[in-house]
């Protein structure tokens, strides 16, 4: 091995069939923790907020929510946690990724940077329901029951800035799939799994957008393939790492022409 | 990456963001109308879909910036890389604040569609000016984002101008598009100023996506400027031994 060590210099450094480097290896591993781990907050998160914000009652759900306002606060926390988390897994994605093609990379973290903008500033929405909730002295000129229902119609708000978000982050996910499957760093199905996941989820919030009867009929069904292909993503990258393809004649299709 | 597929690439992406946004503006030109807000939720809600197109049609637009910004930065990379970079940072905080608008575009079906919490402790007239407001600040975050955009063009127009590879003039357009798009930093001036405010950045934009779509750029003197000291065939390797 050592000798293509000192041969790497005159390689292609963009090709992704030179060997892994450690940054790389750490990168993969910060990632695949991050997704799980993200996983399961934004899971806690969800089902915190299924609970306590009830579809079409104001009062019940700010009765519910001043019931359990430190589990509702950590819900959004929670989002917030998950939000610098995922500028980490940027960070890492396109460690491990700009040797397939760097262009294309920075193009996937410009996408996901605005979608965590988005969120990031979707997550106000909750606050100013709290506050509308918090019966503070100088809100005691409107009407609770006003309040109540101000407060309901911002929690609608969130969802509406969740679903714009998800645009972007499907889009952004699809671009990191592509470059997933051109690597073969991991398995060339749970990339293309990636690609109609993260492509599935732009689309449908998309159309969701436009024509609401659709969400009423499928619901959060769409994101399901986006995360099993997160889930599968973040234990393979924990577990098995990536690894070079193994047969280093066989180039797969498209990364000839790969580099800037 | 070969430059002109870049270049082709940035050019596609920019006039496809021209393209869907005029959708949005004719439809919501059309259904809002200032200082009615009872008219301008019979006009919402008789028009649902059509304004939620509108919505989806400038997040789509939104994304083709996103595309641009990368392309261009790539394109104009070769005259100054963290002039370039700049630029695109200015483009992508200004693609979020303008997605965000489109959050707001929505909330009015929220109030309008009769939610019985909503017309139980609200009047009709109460929920339609709160319509018209969140219409309303939809369109500050538009102005505040195409302020931003004004930045980047700045950028994009100066970098074009100090290039060897792409004609000056459309540099010197860009640059004119880019102070157009900046006077919505003050919406009044703005206000009064339209349309002759947006022309110079409909002309700019439009002649730059066209002329990377179609002409691309000069790729001989696009290396040359990338690598002023050594040629173009030993480059990759000589930056590898230099860091």
């Amino acid at each position: 091995m050592s000798t293509t060590v000192m041969t790497q210099p005159l390689e292609n450094p963009d090709s992704p069939h030179r060997a892994i480097e450690p940054v790389q290896r750490t990168a993969a591993k910060t990632v695949g923790f991050l997704y799980l781990f993200a996983m399961a907050i934004s899971i806690f998160g969800e089902s915190v907020r299924g609970r306590l914000i009830l579809p079409h009652d104001a009062v019940q759900t700010a009765s519910s929510i001043a019931a359990s306002e430190a589990l509702f606060r950590l819900s959004i926390a929670g989002d917030l946690i998950i939000y610098v988390c995922d500028i980490i897994l940027f960070w890492g994605l396109y460690v491990i990724l700009k040797r397939v093609n760097k262009d294309v990379a920075l193009l996937a973290v410009f996408f996901r940077l605005v979608e965590t903008a988005i969120l990031g500033v979707t997550t106000l929405t909750a606050f100013i329901a709290l506050r509308l909730l918090s019966g503070a002295d100088y809100l005691r000129v409107v009407d609770t029951a006003q309040l109540q229902a101000l407060a309901r119609g911002f929690l609608s708000i969130y969802g509406i800035g969740l679903s714009v978000g998800f645009v972007f982050l499907g889009l952004g996910s699809a671009v990191f799939s592509y470059l997933w499957l051109k690597s073969c760093y991991i398995p060339r199905g749970l990339a293309w799994l990636g690609i109609f996941g993260s492509l599935l989820m732009a689309i449908m919030s998309l159309v969701t957008m436009v024509f609401p009867v659709v969400w009423d009929r499928v619901g959060m069904a769409y994101m399901m393939p986006m995360g099993l292909y997160e889930i599968g993503l973040g234990f393979w990258l924990l577990i098995k790492g990536i690894t070079v393809p193994s047969t280093i004649g066989r180039r797969p299709e498209g990364t000839a022409s790969s580099g800037s | 990456m070969s430059p002109l597929f870049k270049a082709r690439m940035g050019g596609f992406c920019w006039f496809m963001c021209f393209l869907t946004s005029i959708y949005p503006m004719i439809i919501s030109g059309r259904l809002i109308v200032t200082g009615d807000p009872a008219t301008t939720a019979a006009n919402l809600l008789a028009n649902e879909t059509l304004f939620r197109l509108g919505t989806a049609s400038l997040l789509v637009s939104t994304a083709f910036y996103i595309g641009a910004t990368l392309f261009v930065y790539e394109v104009l990379r070769p005259v100054n890389r963290s002039l370039s970079l700049l630029a695109a940072f200015f483009s992508l905080v200004a693609c979020a604040v303008g997605a965000l608008s489109c959050v707001f575009d929505l909330v009015p079906f929220i109030l309008l569609k009769g939610a019985p919490y909503l017309s139980a402790t609200f009047t009709l007239a109460q929920l339609q000016a709160l319509a018209l407001m969140f219409l309303k600040v939809r369109g500050q975050a538009n102005d505040i984002a195409l302020a931003l955009f004004g930045l980047h063009c700045l950028g994009v127009g100066y970098l074009i101008f100090r290039s060897i590879f792409m004609p000056r003039i459309i540099g010197v357009l860009m640059l004119v598009a880019g102070v157009g798009w900046l006077t919505f930093l003050l919406p009044p001036v703005a206000q009064s100023l339209a349309p002759f405010n947006m022309m110079p950045g409909a002309l700019g934009e439009v002649s730059l996506a066209l002329w990377l779509l179609i002409k691309g750029v000069n790729v001989q003197r696009w290396r040359d400027q990338d690598n002023p000291r050594g040629t173009a065939a030993n480059f990759g390797s000589l930056e590898h031994l230099i860091s």
